[in-house]
C-alpha cells in the first residue's frame, strides 16, 4: 500500500502541479482502456483536472493514495458522463482555461500501446457479438477498424454525432467486459 | 526533478501549471489586500477580444474598398486532385462553377460563398471559402499567411474546404456538411482546432471568437429552400441556387455547438436544418436532434441511380490470388507521402484479372479482410475499396496493410459494388454484403 504523505497542499500550485506529474500518465491509461481512444483520453484527463483544480480546496486527504483514489472517482465519473451523453463535456476546461494539446500520430500510437489497446480490441471480439447491430457495427468501425468518426459516420450513412453516440453506448454496454481487464493491471501495477 | 511525461502529457502540464501559478499569484495579490473585484479574465479570451476589436476593424475596411489579393492558395503536395484515373480524379474544366449563393460574415469582410464541380472520377465536389471579384479564396487571418489580411484566391484542385461524392446517374451531387469550427478566414487549418488534430507549433491556436460553423451542401435539382435557426433565434429562410441546389449558412460557434472542428457529412441534410421545401411543394422537417438518433435524414428527392446492368456472381467470379510480404515495409498509400518513419507494417497484395470494367464510382471493386482468429492478428476485419479505374481485363493490384503484431490465417474477399442508392461520400466502403463476389482467397501471416 502507497501511503507516502504529500509534501505540498494540492491548493497551492508546486503540489497540484506534482499531482498532475505523478498521475496523469495513470489517468491516461486508465481512462483509454475504457473509452478505447487515446485522444479522448486526453481530453477526459484534462477534464479530470479540471474538476480536480476547481475543487482541490476541499480535498480532505493527506496521502498520495488519497489523492489517487481521489482523483480516479472525478475520472470515472467524467468517463461515465461521456459514455452516457455520447460526447466530450469540455465546459471544465474551457471555464479554468487550459488548453488541450492535440496529439501526433505517434503520440496517440505511444498511448495505445502503453495501454495495451490493442490486445484489448482484440479480446473485446466476442463481447461485440452481444451489442445490437448498430451498435455492434459502429464499435466495430471504431474501435477494431479504427476508423475517424467521420468515416464511421460516412460507412453507417449516419450523421457523425450518431456515430459517436452509438460508439459511446456500445462501448457503456461494454463496460462490464472492460471493467476487469483493467482491474487485472491496476493491480498488477502494470498502470502506473 | 521529476521524470519526462509523454509529450500530450507535458503540454497539457505546462498547461495546468501556467493555470495553477496564476491562482497562486491571485490568491497572494488577494492576501495583501489587492484584490479587485472584477471577475478575472482569461488570458486566451483577452487575447481574443483584443484580436476581434482588431479583426472588425479590418473587416469594416474591407467590406468598403475590398481587400488586397496575396499568393494564391498553395495545393496540397501528395494528396488530393492529382490523377484523372485514381482516388478524386481531377476536376473537369466545363463543370467548374461558384455558385450564385452569398452569405455574409458576422465580422464583415468578403462574403462566403461555395464552388461545384465533377471530376472525371464520377465525383461531384462543393468547396467553401470567401469571395472576393468572383473569385472563391480565403483571407490571411488568425495565422494563415502571416496574418497579411489579403485576399488569396482558392483553385478548384485545391484540396482546403473540398468534400466530394459520387455524382447520381443525372450527374447531380447529393451533399450535406455540417462543419463546426473552420478558421473565420476560410483556410481549413489556418490556425489550430483541437479536433483537428493540427500539431502545437505547427500553426497558431484559432482566437476564440475567429471560427465558425457552417452548414453547407448541394440538394439537388428538385430542391427549393431551406430554413434554419438564426442566431437571434428566429427561423430563417434560404433559397437554395443553381440545378445543384446550393445552400450555406454560417453562424458563430455557440454553447450547444461549439466550434470543435467537427464535420458531419451525409447525402442529405439530418441535423442543423429544420426543414427542406422542393419544389414539388413537399417538406422535410428534419426531427429533433437533441433526442438520440432523433435527427431524419431528409430524402435525397431527384436522385437517379446510375445505369448499369445487376451482375451476379456467376457474372464476374474469377481466380483471385494473395501474396503476403516477407518482411514489414513502410506502408504506401496512392497520392499520399507517408513518412520513412511511419511503423512497418506487413503487405498482403491481392491480385486479380478484371471481369468487368469499373470506371469511376457507379462501380467499384473492394476488398475485405477477416482474420481467422481475431486474437492472434489484433484486428477485427479491414475493408478497402479500389480508387482506380480499372477496365474490363486489367490486372488488378490492391496491396492491404497490417499490424506487424497480426499472425495467422486471414480471408481475402474481392466483391464488385454498385452504387444503387443516394450516394455516400467517398471512400465507400466495401460490405460486400449482397454484392456479387468475384473471388475469396486465404492468406496465411507468418
Amino acid at each position: 500500500m502507497d501511503a507516502t504523505p504529500l509534501t505540498d497542499s494540492l491548493t497551492r500550485a508546486p503540489g497540484f502541479v506534482a499531482l498532475y506529474r505523478r498521475e496523469s500518465p495513470m489517468l491516461l491509461t486508465f481512462c483509454a482502456r475504457r473509452v478505447l481512444d487515446a485522444e479522448t483520453a486526453l481530453d477526459l484527463v484534462a477534464e479530470t483536472f479540471a474538476q480536480a483544480f476547481r475543487s482541490r480546496g476541499s480535498f480532505k486527504g493527506s496521502t498520495e493514495e488519497e489523492a489517487r483514489a481521489w482523483l480516479l472517482t472525478i475520472a470515472r465519473r467524467q468517463i461515465a458522463r461521456y459514455l452516457d451523453r455520447g460526447r466530450l463535456d469540455r465546459r471544465l476546461v474551457e471555464r479554468v482555461g487550459f488548453q488541450v494539446p492535440a496529439m501526433a500520430p505517434d503520440e496517440i500510437a505511444d498511448v495505445e500501446r502503453r495501454a495495451g489497446l490493442s490486445a484489448l480490441r482484440g479480446a473485446l471480439g466476442a463481447e461485440l457479438a452481444k451489442l445490437s447491430g448498430d451498435q455492434r457495427e459502429a464499435l466495430r468501425l471504431r474501435v477494431v477498424e479504427e476508423l475517424s468518426y467521420a468515416q464511421v459516420a460516412r460507412s453507417l450513412g449516419i450523421t457523425e454525432a450518431t456515430a459517436r453516440a452509438r460508439v459511446s453506448r456500445g462501448l457503456r454496454a461494454l463496460s462490464r467486459a472492460l471493467e476487469p481487464h483493467h482491474h487485472v493491471l491496476v493491480n498488477g501495477g502494470e498502470d502506473r | 526533478m521529476s521524470d519526462p511525461l509523454p509529450p500530450a502529457l507535458e503540454r497539457l502540464g505546462a498547461e495546468i501549471e501556467r493555470v495553477a501559478r496564476a491562482a497562486d499569484a491571485e490568491a497572494a495579490a488577494g492576501a495583501a489586500g489587492r484584490r479587485r473585484r472584477v471577475p478575472r479574465m482569461p488570458r486566451a479570451l483577452l487575447v481574443a477580444l483584443v484580436a476581434t476589436a482588431t479583426l472588425a476593424t479590418a473587416a469594416a475596411v474591407a467590406a468598403t474598398t475590398g481587400l488586397l489579393t496575396g499568393a494564391p492558395v498553395p495545393k496540397p503536395k501528395g494528396i488530393g486532385f492529382t490523377d484523372p484515373h485514381e482516388g478524386w480524379g481531377v476536376p473537369i474544366a466545363k463543370t467548374i462553377e461558384l455558385a450564385p449563393l452569398r452569405v455574409g460574415d458576422p465580422d464583415g469582410g468578403p462574403p462566403w460563398g461555395l464552388r461545384t464541380l465533377r471530376t472525371t472520377r464520377g465525383l461531384g465536389c462543393v468547396q467553401v471559402g470567401r469571395v472576393q471579384d468572383g473569385q472563391l479564396g480565403v483571407v490571411g487571418q488568425d495565422g494563415a499567411f502571416a496574418d497579411d489580411g489579403k485576399f488569396h484566391v482558392m483553385g478548384p484542385d485545391v484540396l482546403t474546404g473540398a468534400l466530394c461524392s459520387a455524382v447520381d446517374g443525372a450527374g447531380h451531387t447529393f451533399l450535406a456538411i455540417v462543419h463546426d469550427g473552420v478558421p473565420a478566414g476560410g483556410l481549413e487549418r489556418g490556425c489550430a482546432v483541437r479536433a483537428l488534430g493540427a500539431r502545437p507549433g505547427e500553426v497558431p491556436p484559432c482566437p476564440r471568437g475567429h471560427l465558425r460553423n457552417l452548414v453547407y451542401g448541394l440538394l439537388g435539382p428538385a430542391a427549393a429552400s431551406i430554413t434554419y435557426r438564426a442566431a437571434d433565434g428566429t427561423v430563417a429562410t434560404q433559397r437554395v441556387t443553381g440545378p445543384e441546389g446550393a445552400y450555406l449558412v454560417v453562424g458563430r460557434p455557440s454553447r450547444r455547438h461549439p466550434g470543435t472542428g467537427a464535420m458531419m457529412i451525409g447525402p442529405t441534410p439530418a441535423i442543423r436544418l429544420l426543414s427542406v421545401r422542393y419544389r414539388d411543394g413537399s417538406v422535410c422537417r428534419t426531427a429533433n436532434p437533441v433526442r438520440l438518433n432523433g435527427a431524419r435524414r431528409c430524402p435525397a428527392k431527384g436522385y437517379v441511380a446510375p445505369k448499369l446492368p445487376r451482375l451476379s456472381t456467376a457474372d464476374v467470379a474469377t481466380r483471385v490470388t494473395a501474396s503476403v510480404a516477407r518482411k514489414a515495409e513502410v506502408p504506401r498509400f496512392p497520392g499520399v507521402t507517408v513518412s520513412k518513419d511511419a511503423p512497418r507494417q506487413r503487405r498482403v497484395t491481392v491480385r486479380f484479372r478484371a471481369p468487368v470494367a469499373a470506371i469511376g464510382q457507379a462501380r467499384t471493386y473492394g476488398v475485405s479482410l477477416v482474420p481467422r482468429d481475431h486474437h492472434r492478428c489484433g484486428l477485427g476485419a479491414l475493408g478497402v475499396t479500389i480508387e482506380r479505374d480499372v477496365a474490363a481485363g486489367d490486372p488488378v493490384r490492391q496491396d492491404l496493410w497490417l499490424p506487424t503484431d497480426c499472425h495467422g490465417t486471414v480471408d481475402l474477399t474481392v466483391t464488385l459494388r454498385r452504387q444503387t442508392t443516394a450516394p455516400q461520400p467517398p471512400p465507400l466502403p466495401p460490405d460486400g454484403r449482397g454484392q456479387p463476389v468475384v473471388g475469396r482467397v486465404a492468406a496465411r501471416i507468418p
